[in-house]
């Protein structure tokens, strides 16, 4: 730069501006949850008496008798139900779907709009609906069983039961999102391609095997990241559909991890679920762009 | 639009199957919105009955007189505007907060070159990975030690918080698909940055703006997690969180009112996506993908 005075335009617009424009949402974000993060870490290390801010080192201790909790085990095992139970069902439901409104185009339009009503609604709206579609008394889903000549089930005072119930609300929630993400994946697909195989004489079947399943491979793999990452993160239906129960029977990482700081006032065990939660969150997307890079086109 | 008339030149010569397959479209299409309808309409169904009358055996599926009690109730509830009035502040603060620093951060990100500009773009985008949930505890331990337990400010502060690393992004990606070209020529007739802003890149940037505004309201106005842990007092409750203490309050759950409250909830929310289906849709897309 040529002249040092501070409020040289050229000087002021070339060097400072940059960092005025950027530093409030740098500092903001970084400053916020990256100290919030590191706060969990030191945490996580050290065991307070109930309620105090200060205790004593511990190294990884927290971590080792987490692992020897059986809650916590169970946590784990619940947590992996719930979010493999919704990735498939998700998928399925989001490529069936999809299917459909792109074969139907525009004259689906409004059901394209229908769609995605379940993602908009609050997380608490949706645990209330479908708490009231499986209640025993004033549910829906029991009458209907009951009309078909089945056995009327207790959906939500039975452990498994009650994960079913949370898992297909959990779907219901989120798949709307990968609905059209895979929307927007098959409208991209080049049409020559099907032309080009038609004149070749492909049938249909295989035109969707070996052109449309290749060429949305990054769009699957986007909606699964996607679907993963939504229901392993999802404290917003569980806690007001069942909070955890019957019986810690829905009781997932992240409300466990809830359970532990407000119910228990075990703060520094809390905080350890929770860096356990943000490393298999990295964990997974790593897994994921290895898996999905060579496939994607 | 295009799929129409791709869907003539994709398979000229089998229309047997094209009639199939659309029958079978239409088939699968229609199991669906009952799938995504069904859960929503059994509660709104419930809203227009008596406590008594959901209990009867059989089932009754529509009520006996559509009477809007129910909403009258809720709507009147002498608590009830300071819980919208809440929500409304909250998700208006928070919007405006998040546009205008990410707005002004994408740009420079987008347009300028500055040392430090990668390190400084991660910190803020590489928290976009982090849900809200997984910072909630240290985040109450943070706003303890301050003293903002059951503030506005803590509210404000975390939702912001959570909701910039999108926004940046968002509009990162928006104002680099703009050619350059068209600020410079307004900044060699002496344009100065705030004019060309307000004048020529926010009218450029419009669809990525409804985005962010889009994914904000939504995620500020939907909020749970953090309403929940970091307040107590009435005076700061939302309206999804007064919704979920609706549900435990009562003894014997009044499920009709518990459902007209949830519907209220919604509804600005859903007449609002109404209004702009095509844009949520372009900005999920947008905000997916990438």
């Amino acid at each position: 730069m040529k002249r040092k005075p501070l409020f040289n335009t050229v000087y002021w617009r070339k060097r400072l501006l940059p960092y005025v424009l950027v530093l409030p949402s740098t500092l903001f974000v970084f400053g916020i949850l990256g100290y919030a993060i590191m706060v969990a870490i030191k945490d996580s290390l050290h065991k307070y008496p109930m309620l105090a801010t200060s205790g004593k080192f511990v190294g990884l201790d927290n971590y080792v008798s987490l692992f020897q909790t059986p809650h916590f085990q169970h946590a784990i095992t619940i947590t992996f139900i719930f979010v493999f139970g919704t990735v498939i069902l998700g998928l399925f439901l989001s490529f069936v779907l999809a299917l459909a409104l792109f074969n139907l185009s525009e004259k689906a339009r409004i059901f394209r709009t229908i769609t995605l009503i379940p993602y908009l609604i609050s997380g608490v709206a949706a645990a209330i609906i479908w708490r009231f579609l499986f209640n025993g008394d004033v549910g829906f889903v029991n009458p209907l069983l009951e009309a078909i000549g089945l056995k009327p089930v207790q959906w939500l005072s039975k452990g498994t039961n009650a994960l079913i119930v949370v898992t297909l609300a959990n779907t219901w929630k989120i798949f709307p999102m990968s609905t059209i993400l895979l929307l927007a994946g098959l409208q991209v697909i080049d049409k020559d391609l099907y032309n080009a195989a038609t004149v070749d004489g492909a049938n249909n079947r295989q035109m969707f095997i070996y052109i449309t399943i290749p060429l949305l491979g990054s769009y699957l793999a986007t909606c699964m990241i996607w679907l993963t990452f939504a229901s392993f993160n999802m404290f917003s239906i569980i806690y007001p559909l069942t909070g955890g129960g019957p019986i810690r029977g829905t009781e997932v990482m992240a409300l466990y991890m809830y359970r532990l700081a407000f119910g228990e006032l075990n703060f520094s065990m809390a905080s350890a679920v929770m860096i356990l939660l943000l490393a298999l969150n990295v964990i997974f997307s790593l897994i994921f762009i290895r898996l999905f890079r060579n496939k994607t086109v | 639009m295009k799929s129409n008339e791709l869907s003539i030149k994709m398979r000229p010569s089998i229309p047997a199957f094209k009639r199939r397959a659309r029958v079978l479209s239409w088939i699968t299409l229609a199991i669906m919105m009952v799938w995504l309808l069904l859960p929503i309409f059994w509660a709104v169904l419930s809203t227009f009955k008596t406590p008594i009358e959901i209990y009867k055996v059989p089932v009754k599926i529509f009520p006996e007189s559509f009477s809007f009690k129910n909403y009258l109730a809720v709507l009147t509830d002498s608590d009830f505007p300071r819980y919208l009035g809440n929500t409304v502040f909250l998700t208006v603060v928070t919007t405006v907060l998040t546009l205008f620093i990410s707005f002004w951060a994408a740009y420079a990100f987008a347009r300028m070159r500055f040392p430090l500009q990668h390190v400084l773009l991660l910190a803020v985008l590489v928290p976009r990975l982090i849900p809200r949930i997984s910072v909630v505890i240290p985040l109450y331990r943070m706003i303890v030690s301050v003293g903002l337990l059951n503030t506005y400010t803590a509210l404000l502060l975390t939702y912001t918080v959570t909701s910039i690393p999108f926004a940046v992004w968002i509009l990162t990606n928006v104002f680099q698909s703009i050619p350059k070209e068209i600020e410079e020529s307004a900044f060699m007739d002496g344009a100065k940055l705030w004019q060309t802003m307000l004048h020529i890149m926010v009218p450029i940037a419009t669809p990525g703006i409804l985005a962010v505004i889009i994914f904000t309201v939504r995620e500020t106005w939907n909020e749970f997690p953090f309403v929940l842990s970091f307040t107590t007092s009435a005076a700061l409750r939302t309206l999804p969180y007064q919704l979920f203490l609706f549900r435990d309050t009562l003894g014997i759950e009044n499920w009709p009112l518990i459902n007209t409250f949830a519907i209220i909830t919604v509804l600005p929310i859903l007449i609002a996506y109404f209004i702009f289906a095509k844009q949520v849709t372009t900005g999920i897309i947008q905000g997916a993908v990438k």
